[in-house]
């Protein structure tokens, strides 16, 4: 698989207990965690890049929420 | 790009023979690729048609429209390569789909997007196929990744009608039928515990 490089990542002590939540409901290290969001991230700004809109469903299928990254 | 020793099947001699399964290939690779694939496969189809015989569902198949995809992290493409030639090529996601199996719903898996063996090893399509056993090594490719990136082997993907017999008897994953979302494609799961299964085989074996 493709080679990794190593950094540094400062985080709040709210931050890091948001990422050992994260990384605990997944199932996940927190590197995992955190490649996992860039990849979303870069995804979805992508999308929007070209014009497109990100919405939430609830479960009757009703458009409830509009996001912006 | 990594190359991990496998092996395939030389259907000429039934023996297996020393392959790659080669990773993070780039937009310009899998085009190379295409280049070499579509006219086997375009002429194939051609002969199958007029014969009025059954065309693989994935014919129109052409991966210089799929690899634009590989400038995002989240896609990835692996290939086979043998006898100086790929023998097959998988593009995977790792940000689309969560997993529907228990014990690890709503965990991240690897999502095959596209799986296509090259076009000469394929049956319908040419009389006598030169190799086999490439799907087999590429869905392996995606169990790994999926333990690589710490998703414990599980995989998901949507499968054409006329592959759901390789994806459940070969591969053994779990059908949990189809998809209203993805064409009404049959969904398949691989969970945890069969990736280590699998691994646990191919190892013994």
């Amino acid at each position: 698989m493709a080679e990794k490089r190593t950094m540094t990542l400062n985080l709040t002590d709210a931050e890091m207990k948001a990422l050992e939540e994260l990384a605990e409901r997944k199932d996940l290290s927190k590197t995992a965690v955190l490649r996992q969001a860039l990849r979303l991230y870069q995804l979805v700004d992508e999308r929007f890049a070209n014009g497109d809109k990100l919405f939430f469903e609830d479960d009757e299928k009703k458009q409830s929420e509009l996001m912006f990254l | 790009m990594n190359r991990i020793q496998t092996s395939i099947i030389d259907r000429s001699t039934r023996q297996p023979v020393p392959a790659l399964l080669i990773d993070d290939l780039s937009a310009d690779n899998v085009n190379q690729i295409e280049e070499q694939w579509s006219g086997t496969r375009i002429a194939g189809a051609a002969r199958l048609h007029q014969a009025g015989e059954a065309v693989p569902q994935h014919w129109h198949w052409d991966w210089r429209r799929k690899s634009a995809k590989l400038r995002l992290l989240a896609y990835s493409c692996f290939a086979i390569e043998c006898d100086n030639a790929i023998q097959g090529l998988m593009m995977t996601s790792t940000a689309k789909y969560r997993a529907r199996l228990k014990p690890d719903v709503g965990k991240p898996l690897v999502y095959v997007e596209y799986l296509e063996t090259a076009p000469w090893n394929v049956r319908p399509i040419v009389e006598e196929p030169k190799y086999g056993g490439v799907g087999i090594r590429l869905f392996e490719g995606a169990i790994r990744y999926s333990q690589s990136e710490g998703f414990h082997g599980r995989v998901g993907l949507h499968s054409l009608p006329q592959a759901e017999l390789f994806y459940a008897e070969t591969c053994g994953m779990t059908q949990l039928g189809p998809d209203s979302q993805i064409e009404d494609l049959s969904y398949f799961e691989f969970t945890r515990d069969q990736a280590l299964e699998f691994l646990l085989e191919e190892e013994t074996a």
